[in-house]
C-alpha cells in the first residue's frame, strides 16, 4: 500500500477507506491479494492503531475484506463491486464539481464548452509528447 | 480509567488547575493539548503522584494515585536520569523497581531506536537522550503511559522515530497513552482522543476524527479557534 | 516480595554510594598518604603523623554529615527526584538507603583510620612503651579500655545518626516550601538541634557536664560508660523519631 497523505481536517478513517478503494479501481490490490495487518498499516501509515482498525472493520462491514482467522485479512471485492465504487466515486466527484461550478454561476452549456476546452487542450499535450 | 473531578490548584498567584473536570477513557492514545502553561505538566505530575490537588481528586482506576504508582509509567519533560549512569544502569535499575518491565520489548525498541547500552546518558545528545527517555518508559508493560512533552525541542527525524515507536508497542485496549504537548500537529495522527486545556480548564474535548468531521478542521485549526474564543 | 524488596534497596543503596564516590576517595586517599608517610619516615619523626590521622578522623565523622545535606539536595538539582518519587517504594526505603550510605561512609572511614593507627602503632610507636604497658594496649587483655572504646564509638556512630536524621528531617520540610526551602531546612535543623538537647537535659541523659561529674564522683569507667550508653539510647530513639517523620512527610506532602 501507498504512503497515505491524508487531509488533516477529515477524519482519517474514511481517508483510509478511499485510499484503499482507489487502490481496487487501479488495479494495484486485487480480489483475493492479502493486506497489511492492522499493525503494520498503522505503522506504516504513522496513524492511531485504533483509528486504522475502525477503518478495517468499516471495509470488512461493506464486504470489501474478510478477514480469515489465523491467516490475516484479505480483498473480498468482485469486479462488480470495484466497477460500482468506481462509479461511485467519479459521480461523488462529478456532483462536487457541478455544485462548485453552479455556485459561481456557470450554466450548463458554458461548462459544457468548459469542458470540451480542457479535454481539447489534454488530447494536444499527450499527443505533443 | 483516569479521573479528575473537580480539581484545583494554585501555585503563588497561579491557578494551574481551576475545577478541572476529565476522564480519560481507557485503550485510548489521548491527547492532552494547550500553549505553554495551561495546566498540563501540573496535570500529568497529579496522575503521576508527584503533586496533589488542593480541592477535588484525582483517581485512578478508583485509587490515588500515589497508591498507583506501579500502574504508572511516567516520562518527564526535564532529564530526570543520572548522568552518570549507562542506558545499561538505567536499564538494570528500572527492572528492579518494575515487575511489569519487559525485557524483550526492551531489546527489541533498543535496536529500533539506533541506540547501545553502554552510552552514558549524561552525554549524549538531547534527541538520543530522549529516545532514552522513552526507551525506558514504554519497556514497562504498564497500563497507564505519561508522556510530558515527548518531542519538544527535537529534531524531526527522532520526532518520527518516537512517534513510530508508540504506534508499533501500542497494545489496544490494555494499554492508556497520555501525551501532552504544545506541537500538535507531530501527533495529529496519533491521538484518538483530545483535551484543549487553557487556564487550567478544559476549552474542548472529544473524539479526534469526530471533531475533524463535525468541524472539517484539523486539530491544530481547533486549538487556534478555541483559544481564540477564550481570549475574547 | 521481600526477595524484590531486598533488591529494590540494593539499587538504591548503590546509586546513592555512588553519588558519595568523592567524599570517600577523600578520606581514603587521606588514610593511604599518612600510611605511606609513617612507613616511609624515620622512627623520630612517624609518631608526629598521628596528628594527621586525628584530623582525618575528624574528617571521617564530619564528612557523612555533609553528604546527608548532597544525596538529598542533588535528587532536587539534578531533577532525578521525579524518578526517585515516581518509584514504587515508601519513603522509608528512599531514605533508608541513603542512610545506609552515610552509615557505610562512616564506618568505613573510622574503620580504615582504625587500621592506619594499629599499623602506626605496630611499626612505630610500641617499641616507645615498656612491655607491661604494650600488655595493656592489647584489648583482649584489658575488657575496661574495650569496653570504652566501643562505647565511644558506638556513641559516636549514633550521634551521626541522629544528625543525619536531623538533616534528612529538615531538608523534607525545606521542600514543603517552594520559595525558601532553604531557609526553612536551616531553620529546622537548628531548631530541632535546639530542641532535642533540652529533651536530653530534661531527660538527664544529654549533658556533657553529667558524664564528668560521674567520672569525677565515682571515678568508676562502667558508669562512664553506662551514661554514655544511656544518652546513646536516647538520641538513637530521637533518630527514629525524626527518621519517621521525614518518612512520613515524603510519603504524604512532599510535591514537585
Amino acid at each position: 500500500m501507498s504512503q497515505l497523505d491524508y487531509d488533516k481536517s477529515k477524519a482519517i478513517y474514511k481517508q483510509i477507506i478511499e485510499d484503499f478503494q482507489k487502490q481496487l479501481i487501479r488495479g494495484t490490490l486485487n480480489p483475493g491479494d492479502k493486506i497489511p495487518s492492522q499493525r503494520d498499516y498503522a505503522l506504516k501509515v504513522s496513524v492511531n492503531p485504533n483509528t486504522v482498525q475502525r477503518a478495517y472493520q468499516e471495509l470488512e462491514r461493506i464486504g470489501l475484506t474478510e478477514t480469515i482467522r489465523g491467516q490475516g485479512t484479505f480483498v473480498k471485492a468482485n469486479t462488480e463491486m470495484i466497477s460500482a465504487i468506481r462509479q461511485e466515486m467519479a459521480d461523488d466527484i462529478l456532483d462536487r464539481f457541478f455544485g462548485e461550478m453552479n455556485s459561481l454561476g456557470y450554466s450548463q452549456q458554458q461548462i459544457t464548452e468548459i469542458l470540451n476546452r480542457r479535454l481539447m487542450e489534454m488530447k494536444g499535450a499527450i499527443t505533443n509528447d | 480509567m483516569i479521573e479528575f473531578d473537580h480539581v484545583g490548584k494554585r501555585f503563588g498567584n497561579v491557578q494551574a488547575l481551576d475545577h478541572l473536570n476529565l476522564q480519560f477513557s481507557p485503550g485510548k492514545i489521548i491527547g492532552l493539548f494547550g500553549p505553554n502553561g495551561a495546566g498540563k505538566s501540573t496535570a500529568m505530575k497529579m496522575i503521576a503522584g508527584l503533586n496533589q490537588p488542593d480541592s477535588g481528586h484525582v483517581l485512578v482506576d478508583g485509587q490515588k494515585p500515589r497508591q498507583s504508582r506501579d500502574k504508572i509509567a511516567f516520562l518527564p519533560e526535564i532529564d530526570y536520569l543520572y548522568g552518570w549512569w549507562t542506558l545499561k544502569q538505567a536499564a538494570d535499575f528500572m527492572r528492579s523497581f518494575y515487575a511489569d518491565w519487559d525485557d524483550n520489548k526492551y531489546t527489541e525498541l533498543l535496536g529500533f531506536l539506533n541506540l547501545r547500552e553502554d552510552m552514558k546518558i549524561g552525554k549524549i545528545s538531547k534527541g538520543q537522550r530522549a529516545k532514552c527517555k522513552l526507551l525506558l518508559t514504554v519497556s514497562r508493560r504498564a497500563p497507564y503511559l505519561l508522556l510530558d512533552e515527548p518531542l519538544s525541542g527535537i529534531d524531526i527525524l527522532t520526532r518520527e522515530e518516537i512517534i513510530n515507536t508508540l504506534i508499533r508497542d501500542f497494545r489496544e485496549g490494555e494499554q492508556t497513552i497520555i501525551i501532552s504537548t504544545h506541537e500538535i500537529n507531530d501527533v495529529e495522527s496519533l491521538v484518538d482522543e483530545v483535551f484543549f486545556i487553557d487556564q487550567g480548564r478544559i476549552v474542548v474535548s472529544g473524539s479526534a476524527e469526530e471533531l475533524r468531521m463535525t468541524k472539517g478542521l484539523s486539530l491544530v485549526e481547533i486549538m487556534k479557534e478555541a483559544f481564540r474564543n477564550v481570549q475574547q | 516480595m521481600s526477595n524484590s524488596k531486598l533488591k529494590m534497596f540494593t539499587k538504591l543503596y548503590l546509586k546513592d554510594l555512588h553519588e558519595v564516590t568523592a567524599e570517600i576517595m577523600i578520606v581514603v586517599i587521606g588514610v593511604a598518604l599518612v600510611t605511606a608517610g609513617f612507613l616511609l619516615s624515620s622512627d623520630q619523626k612517624a609518631p608526629l603523623l598521628i596528628f594527621p590521622l586525628i584530623l582525618l578522623l575528624g574528617l571521617a565523622g564530619l564528612l557523612p554529615l555533609i553528604s546527608s545535606f548532597k544525596l538529598l539536595s542533588r535528587e532536587w538539582s539534578q531533577n532525578t527526584v521525579y524518578l526517585v518519587m515516581s518509584l514504587p517504594v515508601s519513603g522509608a526505603m528512599i531514605l533508608g538507603a541513603k542512610m545506609a550510605v552515610l552509615l557505610t561512609q562512616y564506618i568505613g572511614g573510622t574503620l580504615l583510620i582504625a587500621l592506619s593507627s594499629y599499623l602506626l602503632y605496630v611499626t612505630k610507636l610500641s617499641q616507645y612503651l615498656t612491655t607491661q604497658q604494650q600488655s595493656l594496649m592489647m584489648l583482649y587483655n584489658n575488657p575496661q579500655l574495650f569496653q570504652s572504646l566501643l562505647a565511644f564509638y558506638v556513641s559516636g556512630l549514633v550521634f551521626l545518626t541522629f544528625l543525619c536524621c536531623t538533616s534528612f528531617f529538615s531538608q523534607i520540610a525545606g521542600k514543603l516550601s517552594a520559595k525558601f526551602s532553604g531557609l526553612v531546612t536551616a531553620v529546622t535543623f537548628i531548631i530541632t538541634l535546639i530542641l532535642s538537647g533540652k529533651i536530653l537535659d530534661a531527660l538527664g541523659t544529654g549533658s556533657d557536664e553529667l558524664y564528668h561529674m560521674m567520672i569525677q564522683i565515682s571515678g568508676d569507667a562502667a558508669n562512664y560508660i553506662s551514661n554514655m550508653n544511656m544518652s546513646s539510647l536516647s538520641y538513637l530513639v530521637l533518630a527514629i523519631i525524626l527518621f519517621i517523620l521525614a518518612a512520613v512527610i515524603y510519603d504524604r506532602k512532599l510535591e514537585l
